[in-house]
């Protein structure tokens, strides 16, 4: 994953779904190492309330983004609309288009796309992500699904 | 396995749970505790690494110098507080330990790797019946390094090696309220060296089985679906964890011991206290707690299960 490193913004507001919340606050650490004042929020409900924590950002903010590609977008339209320029706003695409879903069964880490149920490919059992992350094995670990 | 009632470490002294820092100083500072469970455990552990050596064992170089001062601090606990069943001798940095209850010894060089075949951590949980894990106290946190674990409460020692405390709790419903888990964290990152903590973990499990890994979930987990109220005061059990935190004083890291007691229903309900306590937990476990710890598909059965006992014993609470 590319960093998100801005030099001349000094605080960052992260809008994250829950089940990134443990990778968003991972980011948060991060940030807040380098200097950033850093804000997590779990992604609001509704525009206006997702509006309203933007215009009461700073000027010299930046905006993190972590979630589906759907509720990313919005984020980003939104922020556009509050005054954010294009640099300021960075959406943690890596995290839609290779996630890895770490098999709790077999330990083989799979390369998912969403935290949809999956078929371990080494072992075959019927997994769901969870959003337990690991920053050593950059993976979502996957439980089994008893039925 | 179930152990005797008389070494059962009941863990509620309320008659509501909530999470919290329930922690006491222990004096002395000890990490072990053998009981009479210990041939049988200690035959289960090593068939259990023989077996699975990955899932049981796991270790980051970093954390050599700690292995070596768990080791060597275990072996001199148990010399010291278990005389009569162990010994330790020293000549220099040459140790000898004997272990008279299995008949072995262990002879090494401290810190010389070349002088011992298995990683210190590994060696020194195949005499003990705690797992063991190292949490690393470096300067953005504790994160854990090393573990040798045989007895789990679902979850997987290989997902989390290398984690930070904070992370690796994800899965607790509510643990970060409050910050629950920050000031847990900083009361860890304040213990002093030579000191231990202790504190009483519980969860419940179907059978008397000790090893219940993610791992294998997809096997112990089915028996959750097959509680039925003729049969829930023999398959259910109170599992309770006791565990330690020790500073270790050279490399100032963390030993974190967890010692597993399991008992039936079956015998807890002899305990009139016991019944009490464990009925009014139950009853008012919130749902996600119920949840995570596996208890709502069984709930129902238990509940009844606990109040047609306390009718048929004539208690009230
Ligand atoms: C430093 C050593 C510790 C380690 C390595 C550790 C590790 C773990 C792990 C792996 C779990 C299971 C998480 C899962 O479901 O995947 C857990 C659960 C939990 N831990 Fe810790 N923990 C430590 C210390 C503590 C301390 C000191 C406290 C509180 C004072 C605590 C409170 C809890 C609680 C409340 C749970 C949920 C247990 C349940 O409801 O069954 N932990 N811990
Ligand atoms: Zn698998």
């Amino acid at each position: 994953m590319t960093e998100f490193r801005i030099d001349n913004i000094s605080h960052v507001v992260i809008f994250t779904t829950q089940s990134y919340l443990s990778q968003a606050n991972d980011s948060a650490r991060k940030q807040t190492k380098v200097g950033h004042k850093c804000e997590v929020v779990i992604m609001p409900n509704t525009i206006d309330e997702a509006r309203q924590i933007l215009t009461r950002q700073p000027l010299g903010s930046g905006v993190l983004i972590y979630g589906e590609e759907d509720s990313s977008q919005v984020i980003e339209h939104l922020a556009l609309s509050a005054g954010f320029s294009k640099h300021e706003i960075w959406i943690n695409k890596s995290s839609v288009d290779n996630m890895r879903g770490f098999c709790s069964q077999c330990h083989l880490i799979n390369e998912i796309s969403s935290f949809e149920f999956f078929e371990c490919e080494n072992c075959h059992i019927k997994l769901q992500p969870s959003n337990h992350y690991s920053t050593y094995h950059r993976a979502y670990l996957a439980y089994p699904v008893i039925n | 396995m179930s152990v005797k009632v008389e070494q059962f470490p009941f863990p509620f002294t309320e008659d509501r749970y909530a999470y919290s820092n329930n922690s006491s100083l222990l004096k002395p500072a000890r990490s072990i505790t053998i009981t009479d469970h210990y041939l049988k455990e200690i035959q289960l552990k090593r068939e259990l690494l023989q077996a699975n050596h990955k899932r049981c064992f796991r270790s980051l170089p970093i954390s050599l110098e700690s292995q070596w001062e768990a080791m060597r601090r275990i072996f001199a606990e148990l010399a010291q507080s278990e005389s009569e069943h162990f010994s330790l001798e020293k000549r220099g940095n040459e140790y000898r330990f004997q272990n008279h209850l299995l008949g072995e010894e262990e002879r090494f060089t401290y810190r010389d790797s070349s002088s011992i075949e298995l990683q210190p951590l590994d060696i020194a949980g195949r005499h003990v019946q705690e797992d063991l894990i190292i949490m690393g106290d470096r300067h953005d946190g504790l994160f854990l390094e090393a573990g040798q674990l045989c007895f789990p409460s679902n979850w997987s020692l290989t997902f989390v090696l290398g984690m930070e405390f904070k992370s690796i709790h994800t899965p607790v419903p509510g643990i970060d309220q409050n910050d629950f888990i920050s000031k847990v964290e900083r009361f860890i990152s304040r213990i002093r060296l030579n000191e231990a903590w202790e504190r009483k973990n519980w969860s419940m499990t179907i059978s008397n089985m000790l090893d219940t890994p993610l791992e294998t979930y997809a096997n112990w987990g089915k028996l959750r679906l097959k509680v039925t109220d003729k049969n829930v005061g023999e398959m259910v059990h109170l599992r309770v964890e006791v565990q330690r935190l020790l500073r270790l004083p050279m490399t100032n890291d963390i030993l974190f011991s967890i010692h597993t007691y399991l008992l039936s229903l079956n015998d807890l309900i002899q305990n009139d206290l016991w019944l009490k306590r464990l009925y009014t937990t139950i009853q008012f476990l919130s749902d996600d707690i119920a949840e995570y710890k596996g208890i709502a598909l069984y709930k129902n059965e238990l509940i009844q299960f606990l109040e047609k006992t306390l009718n048929e014993k004539g208690l009230s609470l």
